[in-house]
């Protein structure tokens, strides 16, 4: 009964949120095929408006300068979790009313239909990303090895020989290297805030020291592991994902100890255009919106509704292909997968982004 | 007799004013043009250059805003014993630093003229109200009009009517921010309880109990904010502060009262650890040097004793040693490969030159991605260069050479991209040296070499200095070359200033660490003008 009135309620408000003919709103985001996916799922079907998308490189570094100095230009911006939360704390967002939003066709909230705790009122969900470790298949047994299955391999240079690729800051490198060394993925963070688990961890990268090529944009890794130039890298899942299912890649991911982390879409305070930003924001977190996205790259739906939507309707993706083994947030890929504390990473980041840079140069 | 009477009276112009007079109003006239001319010049330098770097300068060292969120624990602190748990008072002076909000109501509010015997700071303004009373209890000025009377312009300029209708609500937008920044030092927060509640009254008779109502509120959301921004920046001082306030602040919400200390603690056991106790110690002053000290692996210690930051943290000052020697390493190289080609430039026949001075311009007008993708192309360890000495058997297959993703490929890549910086302004000054000289010298007697080393390198200095001040300049700053290329140690402290600005948003350590390589490169500026000369420079 509850339930049912919460959705009456919102659909009464949905619907009376009056908006201008025609409303432009501006959102920030990574660019690239993301880009085109949201652009696809949420912004070609918007009829209320058009979405512009623009590209910028993550960060809040622009959102503070826009907000703080009053003259905003981005009216919405995607942003991965560390910044979602800060962003909120210090005042760089639009608080947003919750009861606006579409909830799931069984009448759950999109609160509580999203998959990991919503951290505060700024943020409406879209996606679940994730490192994970991928190689080129034959890589290793044309060498007369068998091939890699899990994260501890990844560590292993000895039995998996050649290069390793991966990025230039440490988050998802700390949870890994913990779960490479024999942790449960339930107890990383626990590892991770006790005396001397960060230490375990930098011991088992130093393990890879000596093997590692450095990436710092997305497109990278599959460079290198496409020239040979590493056996094995670090990757997103949708980067990958995208060269397998558009281009026939023959990459073959290991989703052993992939680390999960979420996309927000939150909107910037004072801009004006208010209504018309979250107008679009309730219609970019609505199920069948989320689930749309995973027609153009695999990236995993927050909400559970949206994947329910992409299982019912398989094969889902463009080229006519499943897309649930692609997901990073359903079946297999979750038996051994860490979801990213931004907590942790908000207490502890600065200092370990220091550390790890001092041993990318040691 | 004339002659000498026109020597002694003025000399007049045709109009009949003295020539002196005349001569001083025409040279005024055409200074004030002059003036007018560079007058846009001066602007552009002052909006872009000179107010972004005070800026910069003021960031570094500004600590204001965390002497705003605990004006009465920074003012008690002083007093801590610094070696244990403190006692009651000071929790207490913590709780209520998160808890209330009278430091926006109180005049002297921050700093050493913070007064903790006042009891404007000891009222509790009661959550649900009423809240007119307690508020002029805390700061009696609240209770006249012409407290109220500028928060009132703001409101009614904003509703003023400016004839376009965007204009209006964008009026209507800024003016919740613009009295939220009146109250409080945050240009991010947002009165909009207050601007409402001012709509309705008149300016001139007592604020009643709504607009108190409304002004409390406001601040209570602003705090918030305040409190977020200023965990960010105890976070930057001890790991963990982040954490302990966001727990903290959902914990006192449910604290009865006094005391405070055991539940604090009980809450976050952080409460009871000395380091974060000593934190705060070293954020009590408006003004901090801790984020140049950070920005060379320094920091204080609880006595403001300077310390080496804790070994696993060094890491700037290897950076900035780093980022001299490629710099250097890039001038040396630039200048190396630079000089014959601007010679070859100076002296080949017009059509071979214009040739070859295209073939210098080309890369510059390519995208800079594209060049630097085509060196990874060439030098990576699967790449052309190593493919061909393995093939040639230079070289086993096992041992291709690094060179990219490591310093090798930052130096060699970045010599490329700042070659023409170097070129240019050689060969301009080549061109314009007589062969002439050089033959003169050989006819002289001088062997080749030193006509060479005597007649014509002299002569190139000033084009060589400008060459080497120019690539050295830009080479010193660079950030996105070393992040794509430099992998594990070709990375530069641009990279750590552009994640501070962009990643970490701790502006703080950024523009201390921007400010470090101004000084760094102003100082070499003046040591090139004492070695060289400055006026010795020559760009064309």
């Amino acid at each position: 009964m509850r339930k049912s009135l919460q959705f009456g309620l919102a659909a009464a408000l949905g619907a009376a949120i009056v908006l201008p003919a025609q409303a432009e709103v501006t959102v920030a985001s990574w660019g690239g095929a993301y880009t085109m996916s949201q652009q696809k799922a949420y912004a070609d079907t918007w009829t209320a408006g058009t979405a512009t998308f623009i590209n910028y490189n993550g960060g809040l570094g622009e959102v503070r300068t826009q907000v703080e100095s009053g003259n905003i230009q981005w009216d919405i911006v995607d942003v991965l979790p560390h910044e979602a939360r800060v962003g909120c704390d210090e005042g760089l967002f639009e608080e947003l009313p919750r009861d606006v939003f579409t909830p799931a066709p069984d009448g759950t909230s999109m609160d509580d239909d999203t998959m990991v705790p919503v951290p505060n009122d700024c943020v409406v969900p879209q996606i679940f990303w994730s490192y994970v470790p991928f190689y080129k298949e034959g890589t290793f047994q044309s060498k007369g090895r068998k091939a890699p299955k899990t994260i501890a391999d990844f560590f292993d240079v000895e039995n998996f020989p050649g290069k390793r690729g991966i990025h230039t800051w440490a988050n998802a490198l700390i949870e890994m290297a913990l779960m490479a060394d024999g942790v449960a993925a339930a107890d990383v963070y626990d590892v991770m805030s006790s005396d001397g688990g960060i230490d375990r961890a930098f011991a088992k990268l130093d393990t890879i020291k000596n093997d590692v090529v450095f990436w710092s944009s997305g497109s990278k890794p599959l460079e290198l592991v496409m020239s040979g130039e590493v056996s094995m890298a670090l990757a997103y899942n949708g980067r990958i994902g995208a060269a397998i299912l558009s281009e026939g890649a023959p990459f073959v991911v290991n989703w052993d100890g992939q680390v999960l982390e979420e996309e927000w879409l939150v909107m910037l305070k004072g801009t004006p255009n208010y209504d018309e930003a979250l107008a679009f924001m309730i219609h970019a977190s609505a199920p069948e919106q989320q689930a749309g996205q995973a027609k153009w790259i695999n990236y995993g739906p927050m909400r559970r509704s949206g994947l329910d939507v992409i299982a019912a309707n398989e094969p889902f993706f463009n080229t006519g292909v499943d897309i649930m083994p692609h997901m990073p947030n359903a079946g297999v890929a979750m038996a051994n997968a860490v979801f990213a504390n931004p907590d942790w990473w908000a207490d502890n980041g600065d200092a370990i982004a220091e550390r790890f840079t001092a041993w990318m140069g040691q | 007799m004339a002659i000498a009477n026109a020597s002694s009276a003025p000399i007049l112009t045709a109009d009949g004013t003295p020539l002196k007079v005349s001569l001083k109003r025409s040279m005024r006239r055409s200074k004030i043009q002059a003036l007018f001319l560079v007058l846009p010049a001066f602007l552009f330098l002052l909006v872009v250059f000179i107010l972004p770097i005070g800026n910069l300068l003021t960031r570094s060292v500004d600590d204001t805003l965390v002497n705003w969120q605990l004006p009465l624990t920074f003012q008690m602190i002083a007093d801590w014993d610094r070696a244990n748990i403190p006692e009651e008072e000071l929790f207490r002076a913590v709780f209520v630093d998160f808890t209330t909000v009278n430091k926006f109501f109180i005049e002297s509010n921050r700093g050493s003229s913070v007064n903790t015997s006042d009891a404007a700071w000891w009222v509790a303004i009661p959550p649900k109200g009423p809240y007119r009373e307690a508020i002029i209890q805390i700061n009696p000025a609240w209770g006249d009009v012409v407290t109220w009377q500028p928060l009132k312009e703001i409101v009614d300029r904003s509703l003023e009517d400016t004839g376009s209708e965007k204009d209006n609500k964008h009026n209507q937008r800024r003016a919740p921010f613009d009295l939220c920044s009146e109250l409080t030092p945050l240009t991010n927060a947002t009165c909009s309880k207050l601007f409402r509640a001012l709509q309705n009254w008149d300016g001139n008779s007592s604020p009643d109990e709504p607009i108190f109502a409304a002004v409390y509120k406001d601040l209570a959301s602003a705090q918030k904010i305040l409190t977020g921004k200023s965990s960010t920046r105890m976070n930057y001082e001890q790991p963990g502060w982040k954490g302990l306030v966001r727990t903290s602040i959902r914990a006192f919400k449910k604290m009865e009262g006094p005391p405070y200390k055991e539940a604090m603690i009980k809450a976050n056991k952080r409460w009871g650890e000395i380091p974060f106790w000593e934190s705060l110690v070293l954020m009590k002053d408006n003004y901090t040097m801790g984020y140049y000290l950070n920005a060379v692996d320094r920091r204080f210690d609880v006595n403001k004793k300077i310390q080496l930051q804790s070994e696993e943290r060094r890491v700037y000052v290897m950076l900035w040693w780093r980022t001299l020697l490629i710099s250097f390493l890039v001038t040396v190289g630039c200048l190396v490969l630079a000089y014959p080609v601007s010679h070859l430039l100076a002296t080949l026949p017009l059509r071979y030159s214009n040739l070859l001075m295209i073939c210098v311009l080309m890369p510059f007008w390519t995208s800079l991605l594209v060049r630097i993708v085509s060196w990874m192309v060439m030098l990576q360890q699967q790449g052309v260069i190593n493919d061909a000495l393995v093939w040639s058997h230079l070289l086993s297959d096992e041992n291709r050479l690094p060179m990219m993703y490591n310093f090798t490929g930052t130096v060699i890549v970045m010599i490329q991209i700042l070659l023409p910086f170097m070129i240019l302004p050689i060969y301009s000054v080549m061109k314009t040296i007589p062969p002439s000289y050089m033959r003169a010298a050989q006819n002289l007697g001088a062997p080749p070499s030193l006509a060479f080393l005597r007649v014509y390198m002299p002569q190139t200095l000033p084009g060589i200095g400008a060459g080497v001040i120019l690539v050295f300049i830009v080479a010193i700053g660079y950030y996105i070359t070393p992040d794509l290329v430099g992998g594990k140690d070709g990375r530069m402290i641009g990279n750590m200033i552009a994640y501070h600005m962009q990643k970490s948003l701790n502006w703080g350590l950024g523009a201390a660490m921007g400010s470090v390589l101004l000084g760094a490169i102003l100082i070499l500026y003046w040591i090139y003008d004492k070695l060289v000369g400055i006026d010795n420079l020559k760009m064309g």
